[in-house]
C-alpha cells in the first residue's frame, strides 16, 4: 500500500509541475505589470494600454538602457473583451497577480469607473491590493512615459508609496475604491498622475500632482498637493511629511514626526456636529533667521501655534469646499453617521446632510527637536 | 465496531477543530442572507450561541457512557433501529464529504489553478485521505496535532499583519439587518459544523472524553470565527462580501516588511485542513459500513465512499450555481437537527424508559 501511494504521489507530481506541455510557460504570458483605462465617449469602446514585462528587453551586458516593457494599446466594448483581443494578437495569456496598478483616464468617470473596475475584482489572478490611481489626461500617456530601463509602472507604484510617506498623496487599493463605492454617500479618492517635465533637457516623468475625488454621481474633483495633505489630517493617514510656514520673524520648515487624529461625532442643535483634533508632533529643521542664535523658546511657541493655526485653515477649507460647495463626502462622515445615529441618514438626503453638517477643528502641534542648533530662553 | 487503537481528546478535537477550520477559510460569503459587516459578527456570536446549544444533547448522551457510540447504544435498544441510524449517518457522513470535497475543488479552482481540471485534484486529495483513513483514526489524529501548529500560524500571521488596514467604519451600525436574518445565518454557520456527527460516532475511539472537552472546543472554534468575523468586516468592509472566498482576499493582503505574497503557502496550509476532513469523513463512512454490513472490509468500504465522494463532487464543481442551490437548501440543517438534536434525545429517552420498564 505504502509503496503504491508513493508511486503515485511521484507520479501526480509529473502532471502537478510544469512537465507537461499543457502548463503555460512563461515566454507565453503576458506578465501584466499596470493596466491603462481611457473611454471612448463617442464610440462607446475601453481603450487599455497594457504595460507587460519583456525581460528579454534589457540588455545589461552591453551596457544599453532598453525600455523592459511593452506597451500594447487594445479597445474593446467591454475590458475583457479588450483584454482578449490582446490575447489574439499576441498568442499569450495575460497574467494579472503582477500588475502594479490600474490608472483611470480623465475620460474614465462616474458609472464608468465603476463597471471599468469590475473586471478586476472578478479576475482570478487580479489582486485585491493593486494601486488604484487617476490620470489628469490619458492613461496611456502615463504608461508610455519613457523612464529609461525602469519599468514605468513599477516607478509610479514606488512613487505614490513615498508619496503617501509623506502625505502628498492618497494611496487608494483595488478594495478600497469597491469598499467605498458600496457605501452610499462616500466618494473615493485616488492618487493624481500627470507627465510633467523631468530635470533632464527633454525629459518626461510622471508626477503626483495632487488627488482626484470621484464618485458614481459627481464629476471628478481635483485636490491640490496642500488640500490633499490637509485631506489626510482629517482621515488620520498622515505618517510623516513636512510643512513650511511663516512666523512674524521668518519662514519655518518643520518635519511631521507623527500625527494623530480624533474625530469625534455628536449631535447640536439637531445637526451632526464633528470635531476633529488633531495631536501632531514635529520637528524644526530650518529657522531661515539671519542670526545663527536667533531662534529662541519664544519662537518655539510661536512656531507651534502658526503651525496648527495653518493646518487647521487648510482642513476646514477642504472640509468647507466638499461638503458645503461640492457635496462630495470624501472624509467617509455618512458613513460616521448612519454608524451612530442611523435614523438621521434615514431622514434626510445624503446632499442634505452633507451641507447640514457642522464642525470644528482643533490642532495641536508639539516641537519635539530642534536639530543640532541651540535654542535661547 | 471493532476498535484497534484510541486516540487523546487532544488529537481528536484538534481534528475536529481542523476540519471546522476548513469550513471557515472556505465560506462563501452571503451564502445564506447578504448581510451588514457588523450584523455579520453579530451572526458569528449566534453560531457560537448555537454551537453551545448543540452540545447540550451530546454532553448529555455521554453523562452516563463515555466509551460506546451513538450506533453501539442504538443497536442495545434496537437491532433494526441501529441499521437506520447507521444509513442516516452514512449519508450525513457522504453528504459532507462531497460538499467538502466540491468546496475544496471550487477554492483551488477559483484561486489557486484557474485554468487546471480540478478533478485530478480532487482525486489525489481522495487518495490522500483514503490513506489517512486506512492507517486509522491515530494517524489522522497524529497529523491533526502536527498540522494545528502551521494552521494557527498562518491564521495568526493573516489577523496580525491586518491591524494597519483595519477601519472601524468599515462596520455598519449593528441590527441593520433584520434579527430573524442575523440569526437564521448564525444558525446556517452553526448546522455546518457536521463535526458535532464526529463526537456521536467517533467517541468509542477517544480515551476518556469528557463534557468539558466538548465546550473547549465549541470556545476554541467560536473565538476563531468571532475574530475572523471581525478581522473580516474591519480590514476588508463590503468589499468582503463582493468575493466568493473572503478569507482568501484576506490572505492576499497579509504582508510583513519585505515578507510579502505568502498567500499560496497559507491557502496551502489550510487545505492540509481539507484532506484531514476527508479522511475523517471516509474513516466514518467506513466504520459505517461495517456496523451496517457486520463485517470488517476496510479497503472496499473505504473505496465505495472515495467512489461515491468523487462521482457525486465532480459534476458539481464546475456548475457553481448546483452547488449553491444544494449548500442553501434546507438539507444541511435538516441533516444537523436530525443527527445531533433528535436521534441523541430519542435515545436517551428510550434508554430511560427501558430502564424503568426493567425496574
Amino acid at each position: 500500500m505504502k509503496k503504491a501511494v508513493i508511486t503515485l504521489i511521484l507520479i501526480s507530481l509529473i502532471f502537478l509541475t510544469s512537465c507537461i506541455p499543457q502548463n503555460t510557460e512563461i515566454k507565453y504570458r503576458l506578465v501584466i505589470e499596470g493596466i491603462g483605462i481611457d473611454y471612448d465617449n463617442k464610440k462607446n469602446l475601453y481603450e487599455l494600454t497594457v504595460q507587460v514585462l519583456e525581460p528579454g528587453n534589457t540588455d545589461a551586458e552591453q551596457g544599453k538602457s532598453s525600455s523592459p516593457v511593452t506597451n500594447y494599446t487594445v479597445k474593446g466594448k467591454t475590458i475583457a473583451q479588450a483584454i482578449s483581443s490582446l490575447c489574439e494578437n499576441t498568442g499569450k495569456y495575460p497574467l494579472y497577480s503582477q500588475n502594479r496598478m490600474i490608472i483611470l483616464g480623465s475620460t474614465v468617470t462616474g458609472e464608468q469607473m465603476i463597471k471599468a473596475l469590475n473586471f478586476f475584482v472578478r479576475e482570478y489572478t487580479s489582486r485585491p491590493d493593486v494601486f488604484v490611481a487617476a490620470a489628469s489626461g490619458k492613461a496611456s500617456d502615463i504608461l508610455t512615459t519613457d523612464v529609461g530601463s525602469e519599468v514605468p509602472a513599477k516607478l509610479t507604484e514606488s512613487e505614490i508609496e513615498l508619496c503617501h510617506d509623506n502625505s502628498l498623496s492618497v494611496d487608494t487599493e483595488l478594495y478600497n475604491t469597491v469598499n467605498l463605492t458600496l457605501e452610499e454617500s462616500s466618494c473615493f479618492t485616488l492618487p493624481l498622475l500627470e507627465v510633467a517635465e523631468d530635470r533632464i533637457p527633454d525629459g518626461k516623468t510622471v508626477k503626483i500632482t495632487g488627488t482626484r475625488a470621484c464618485s458614481k454621481r459627481t464629476d471628478p474633483l481635483k485636490l491640490s498637493a496642500e488640500e490633499t495633505q490637509a485631506y489626510l489630517f482629517i482621515m488620520n493617514d498622515v505618517k510623516t511629511g513636512s510643512i513650511s510656514i511663516d512666523t512674524e520673524k521668518t519662514a519655518v520648515g518643520l518635519d511631521i514626526i507623527e500625527s494623530k487624529t480624533k474625530t469625534t461625532l455628536s449631535i447640536k442643535n439637531g445637526v451632526p456636529f464633528f470635531l476633529i483634533e488633531v495631536r501632531c508632533k514635529v520637528d524644526v529643521i530650518e529657522f531661515g533667521d539671519e542670526s545663527f542664535l536667533a531662534f529662541n523658546e519664544k519662537d518655539l511657541k510661536k512656531t507651534e501655534e502658526s503651525a496648527g493655526r495653518l493646518i487647521a485653515e487648510r482642513m476646514a477649507g477642504v472640509l468647507d469646499r466638499f461638503l458645503k460647495n461640492e457635496k462630495c463626502d470624501i472624509f467617509r462622515f455618512g458613513t460616521r453617521i448612519e454608524q451612530k445615529y442611523p435614523e438621521l441618514s434615514e431622514k434626510m438626503n445624503s446632499d442634505d446632510l452633507l451641507s447640514s453638517i457642522d464642525y470644528k477643528v482643533r490642532v495641536t502641534i508639539d516641537v519635539g527637536r530642534i536639530g543640532q542648533m541651540t535654542i535661547k530662553k | 465496531m471493532e476498535l484497534n487503537k484510541k486516540i487523546t481528546p487532544f488529537q481528536f478535537y484538534t481534528l475536529l477543530f481542523l476540519s471546522r477550520v476548513f469550513s471557515m477559510v472556505t465560506y462563501i460569503a452571503g451564502i445564506k442572507e447578504k448581510l451588514s459587516t457588523t450584523d455579520e459578527v453579530l451572526a458569528s456570536v449566534f453560531t457560537g450561541v448555537f454551537l453551545a446549544v448543540s452540545a447540550i444533547p451530546i454532553v448529555l448522551f455521554f453523562k452516563n457512557d463515555n466509551e460506546s457510540g451513538i450506533i453501539k447504544r442504538a443497536s442495545c435498544l434496537s437491532e433494526s433501529f441501529s441499521k437506520i441510524l447507521c444509513v442516516f449517518y452514512l449519508i450525513e457522513a457522504l453528504y459532507f464529504g462531497i460538499i467538502t470535497a466540491v468546496r475544496f475543488g471550487v477554492f483551488t479552482g477559483s484561486v489557486m489553478f484557474p485554468d487546471t481540471n480540478m478533478a485530478f485534484f480532487i482525486f489525489i486529495m481522495l487518495i490522500a485521505s483514503s490513506y489517512i483513513a486506512f492507517k486509522g483514526i491515530e494517524s489522522a489524529g497524529r497529523s491533526a496535532v502536527i498540522i494545528l501548529i502551521p494552521v494557527l500560524f498562518a491564521l495568526f500571521f493573516v489577523f496580525a499583519t491586518q491591524s494597519d488596514d483595519f477601519d472601524f467604519l468599515n462596520f455598519s451600525h449593528p441590527f441593520t439587518d433584520k434579527i430573524t436574518d442575523i440569526v437564521s445565518s448564525g444558525f446556517y454557520s452553526a448546522s455546518r459544523t457536521g463535526e458535532f456527527a464526529f463526537i456521536l460516532l467517533l467517541t468509542p475511539y477517544v480515551k476518556k472524553q469528557k463534557g468539558r472537552h466538548i465546550f473547549l472546543w465549541i470556545t476554541a472554534v467560536m473565538f476563531l470565527i468571532v475574530i475572523t468575523e471581525i478581522v473580516l468586516a474591519g480590514v476588508l468592509g463590503r468589499f468582503g462580501a463582493t468575493q466568493l472566498f473572503s478569507m482568501y482576499s484576506l490572505s492576499v493582503l497579509a504582508e510583513f516588511g519585505f515578507i510579502e505574497r505568502l498567500d499560496a503557502i497559507i491557502t496551502c496550509i489550510w487545505l492540509l485542513c481539507a484532506a484531514l476532513k476527508i479522511a475523517v469523513i471516509i474513516f466514518l463512512c467506513e466504520t459505517l459500513f461495517s456496523s451496517l454490513f457486520r463485517k470488517r472490509l476496510k479497503l472496499l468500504f473505504i473505496s465505495i465512499s472515495c467512489i461515491i465522494v468523487f462521482s457525486a463532487s465532480i459534476p458539481l464543481i464546475n456548475n457553481i450555481s448546483g452547488f449553491l442551490t444544494i449548500i442553501r437548501s434546507p438539507v444541511t440543517s435538516l441533516l444537523f437537527i436530525i443527527g445531533i438534536y433528535v436521534i441523541p434525545s430519542v435515545i436517551i429517552i428510550a434508554e430511560k424508559i427501558k430502564r424503568r420498564q426493567k425496574r
